[in-house]
This record gives structure tokens, C-alpha cells and sequence, in this order.
């Protein structure tokens, strides 16, 4: 009992930030069409914002990096969108040819990203101390600092689905991820909305990072792990659905959990792969797919 | 003076013509026709006037006011509201959500909820299923759902393309019998079509397209009498 209740909860920790990875990556695929490669190094990015801010000695709270880190992968994921994809999409004779030469610049911006993650700040594990306390919820221990992540990861999802779900905003978004044409015929101005939402997955990347680095130590190559990890869950939950990524999250977190509890951790990534393998046989559109 | 007015419209997609001198006129409070095979150009002279396609030549008037060159959504502004081919219901979203959406625009986001419950009373069939998914519902309701959700606008002309295509024959009577119950209301309608009966059944005015030019146009009735209609579109 105590063995499952302490797989359960870390599982839900390490996956309630897996959510948040791959909802943004969802929101990005699913209106910009473009399958984020570099989605990792914005996740380092924001953890290094919140690791440096930690350094600095000005006492704050770590999550005050969320109002740091967040304006800054806003404006570059916006950037980036309006000076590279947008003139890639207009230079692709279709859908389908954007979204594989979205695919490659990706990865052209992967490489650069940490390449300059690396020049700042080595090739060296950074951790700083948080909350180094473990609460004991029915004989498990837990730590706090994965407790409070939790928390903060499950109310950014439950406002972001709000935000899609009540929002006019959110709405063109969910529209434009369904029917882009006719949304656009109803008003909605489709190449800001794809700008926009390839921003807000910046946003939701840089959340995931801050909370991340709360809890375990991250380097300059972490990135890519982080990416592979939401690819899959959002091809888990269904590419495009935001409620997907966040079910495909928490699933994946706590399969992981299990396997590198009981098993290694090292077999995470191939229990993940043969997860993904069963999927793409029974069910390829993903558990909540369209 | 006409609702809406092209003025010897050319258009091109590079070096390809679509339309060539095209001359059309839909009057208030009438529906108007416009009948061609696939390919004829149809949907091409619907993109013209939403803003979609710039004529290489040509003007489009509506309400007297050039609007060719303004962008699709000057064009929504002043009432043009646009039914694509097919429907296109956002399918995971509610009923209630589609029709948020025909109110996208700023300039109608306010009054929304008026207009819902306009279109509930026009169509009661959507107010029962409000909260249901778009993707729920059968060929005939989604047709009913798309003209609701484009009417949502409040809108001066519709552009109806294909209402009756995929739909069963008895579907098909159905939303013709709503756009006649919409013309009553006094809205003006520009179907196209390539259901030619039914279409020139309730339409006061058509056009029949071939090759990108207006071969033909004459009263609706009168057109289903005519031989070469009878020969080439209904092949009797």
C-alpha cells in the first residue's frame, strides 16, 4: 500500500510537468502545424533563467522566474515564428511540405540553442536547494518541493484549459486548430493565431522548466530528453489535444515512475518506445485524438 | 441599385485564368443562382468577393462601395458572410461554440448571445443539442448548424456554396426549404450549386458558369425551361 502510494504520487509529480511540456507542444503542432525540435532547449532556457536568479542572492522565490522566463521564450518563440516559419509556410506549396521543413528548421534551432545553452553555462548538472523537506502521506515519503510542483503544474493546466475552453481567444485557437480555413472565413486572423499560439507553447515550455528545475537537476543537453518525452506523450494523447497531452502526461509520468522504481531507470525511454509501438497499432490517432 | 455587383471581373491564378469578364448582379432580398460543373469557376468567383482572390481587373461593388482589394475581414465587417463547400463545423466543438464562432468578429462578439438565441428560434432542432459536439450530429444538421453559424453575423448577403452536396435527396429538400423560410425573412441569398433543379425550384434569378464565363442568365423558372439547361445540366 505504502509502495503504491508512493509510486502514484511521484508519479503524478514527474508527470504533472510532462503535461505541461507536451501541452505545449500540442498547442504548437496543433494550429502552427510545426513539430517543435528545439520545445527542449526552451525548458533549459527557463530553468537556467530560474537557476541563475537563484545565484543571484536576491532571496527570491523560484517561481518568481516564471515572470522572468516567461516574456523571454515568449518574445523569441514569437520572433522566431513571424521571421522563420511564417516565410517557410509561405514558401511551402502545402501542408505537407511545411510541416516536414518545419520540422528541419527545428532542429536547425535545436542545435543552435544548445550550443549556446552550453557556451553559457558548461557542460555541467546544476541543482540549487529547495525545499529539501519530504512529507509523509500515508507512511511514503514525498518530497515538498514535488508536492508544490505539482500543485503549481496542475493549476497552470486547469487555467490554460479554462482559457481555451471560456476565453474568445481561446476559442479562435481551438477553431483554427480544427478548421483553419473556415475559421478564417468567420474573421479569425490565422497567421497571428499561429504566431501567437507557437508563443504560448514557448510560454507553457517555460513553466515546465521553472518547476522543473525546483526538483532535479538539469544540465545544457537536457533538452532533447525533455522533447523526445513530450513527443511522445503528445502522439500518446493524440497530436493536437490539449486534454490528451495532459492525460498522456500523467500516464507516462507514472509508468516511468514504476518502471525506474522497480526496474532501472534506465528502461524509461524503452517502456515508453513499446508504449508508443502498441499505440501506433491499436489505437494511431492516440487515446483522445481526432 | 444591386446588393452586390461584379464589373467585368478577371481573375487569375499565375498564368492560369479563372473568371473572364465576369458580369453579375444579386438584388436585395432575392436568392440568385449560380449553377456550373465542377471546375467552372464557382468557387473561385466566391473567393473574389470574400476578399480570398484579388481581380486582376474588374470591380466588386456591395452596397454601392468598391470592395475589391479590402481584406476578408472589411469584407465580413460590412456583412458578406461566407457557407464553404462541406459545412466545416468545427467538430469537436459544442453546438453553442460553432455558433460563438460565426460572431467572431469584433464588431458582433457583443451581441452574441442575442444572436444564439435568434438562431435557436429559427432553428429549434440546434437548441435541443446545444451542448452536444458539431461531429455528433447527421449530414442535414450540420448543413443547418454551418447556414445558422453564418448567419450569426447578422449578415446583408450569404454566400451559400454547395448546400446540397453529400446530402441525401430528402436532406437535400430540407435546406433548400430553409433557405426558401430565410429569403421570406428577407435575406438575400447567393446560392451556388450543382444541384440544378432544386436550385432553379427556389431561385428568383441564376447564372450558369462554364470555362470561367457567364454563358447564360435569366430568371429562375424560365432557365428550367430552356433546352440547352435541360440538355447539358438536367439531361432530359
Amino acid at each position: 500500500m505504502t509502495v503504491f502510494l508512493l509510486v502514484l504520487i511521484n508519479g503524478c509529480i514527474v508527470g504533472s510537468t510532462y503535461a505541461l511540456m507536451a501541452m505545449g507542444m500540442s498547442t504548437q503542432y496543433g494550429v502552427a502545424r510545426i513539430l517543435n525540435i528545439a520545445h527542449g532547449e526552451f525548458i533549459v532556457l527557463a530553468a537556467v533563467v530560474t537557476y541563475a536568479l537563484q545565484q543571484s542572492g536576491l532571496g527570491l522565490h523560484p517561481l518568481f522566474a516564471l515572470v522572468l522566463a516567461c516574456p523571454i521564450v515568449f518574445a523569441i518563440s514569437y520572433i522566431l515564428h513571424i521571421t522563420l516559419y511564417r516565410r517557410l509556410r509561405r514558401l511551402s506549396p502545402n501542408l505537407g511540405v511545411f510541416e516536414g521543413n518545419a520540422i528541419l528548421v527545428s532542429f536547425g534551432i535545436y542545435y543552435i540553442a544548445q550550443n549556446l545553452l552550453q557556451t553559457y553555462m558548461g557542460a555541467a548538472p546544476k541543482r540549487y536547494p529547495f525545499m529539501m523537506t519530504s512529507v509523509n502521506i500515508g507512511g511514503a515519503g514525498i518530497s515538498a518541493a514535488g508536492l508544490f510542483v505539482m500543485l503549481i503544474a496542475i493549476v497552470i493546466c486547469v487555467l490554460y484549459t479554462i482559457f481555451l475552453s471560456r476565453t474568445r481567444l481561446g476559442k479562435s485557437i481551438r477553431a483554427a486548430s480544427q478548421d483553419s480555413q473556415a475559421a478564417a472565413h468567420l474573421g479569425v486572423k490565422i497567421n497571428s493565431i499561429m504566431a501567437l499560439c507557437f508563443a504560448i507553447g514557448g510560454i507553457l515550455a517555460a513553466c515546465a522548466g521553472v518547476l522543473m528545475s525546483m526538483r532535479e537537476q538539469f544540465q545544457s543537453t537536457s533538452g532533447l530528453g525533455y522533447t523526445t518525452i513530450a513527443i511522445i506523450i503528445v502522439v500518446l494523447g493524440g497530436l493536437g489535444s490539449v486534454k490528451g497531452a495532459i492525460l498522456g502526461g500523467f500516464i507516462l509520468g507514472i509508468v516511468g515512475y514504476t518502471v525506474s522504481h522497480f526496474i532501472d531507470s534506465v528502461f524509461m525511454i524503452s517502456v515508453f518506445y513499446m508504449i508508443i509501438l502498441v499505440l501506433l497499432i491499436v489505437r494511431p490517432k492516440g487515446l483522445l485524438g481526432r | 441599385m444591386a446588393l452586390l455587383e461584379l464589373k467585368d471581373i478577371n481573375v487569375s491564378y499565375g498564368n492560369v485564368q479563372a473568371l473572364w469578364d465576369v458580369n453579375l448582379k444579386i438584388d436585395e432580398g432575392k436568392i440568385v443562382a449560380l449553377l456550373g460543373a465542377n471546375g467552372a469557376g464557382k468557387t473561385t468567383l466566391l473567393n473574389t468577393i470574400t476578399g480570398a482572390l484579388k481581380p486582376t481587373s474588374g470591380e466588386v461593388l456591395f452596397k454601392g462601395e468598391r470592395i475589391d482589394g479590402l481584406n476578408p475581414n472589411r469584407i465580413i465587417e460590412r456583412g458578406i458572410s461566407y457557407l464553404l463547400e462541406g459545412s466545416r463545423l468545427f467538430p469537436d466543438m459544442t453546438i453553442q461554440e460553432n455558433l460563438e464562432m460565426g460572431a467572431y468578429h469584433r464588431k458582433f462578439w457583443s451581441g452574441r448571445k442575442q444572436d444564439i438565441e435568434r438562431m435557436y428560434a429559427l432553428f429549434p432542432i440546434l437548441e435541443e443539442r446545444k451542448k452536444q459536439l458539431a461531429k455528433t450530429m447527421s449530414g442535414g444538421e450540420r448543413q443547418m448548424l454551418a447556414m445558422a453559424r453564418a448567419l450569426m453575423s447578422n449578415p446583408a448577403l450569404c454566400l451559400f456554396d454547395e448546400l446540397s452536396y453529400g446530402l441525401s435527396p430528402k436532406m437535400a429538400k430540407a435546406v433548400f426549404n430553409t433557405v426558401k423560410q430565410l429569403h421570406a425573412e428577407g435575406i438575400t441569398v447567393f446560392l451556388v450549386e450543382q444541384n440544378v433543379r432544386q436550385t432553379l425550384e427556389i431561385a428568383d434569378y441564376a447564372y450558369v458558369i462554364e470555362n470561367g464565363r457567364i454563358v447564360m442568365e435569366c430568371e429562375g423558372c424560365t432557365m428550367l425551361e430552356n433546352d440547352y439547361i435541360r440538355q447539358a445540366y438536367l439531361g432530359i
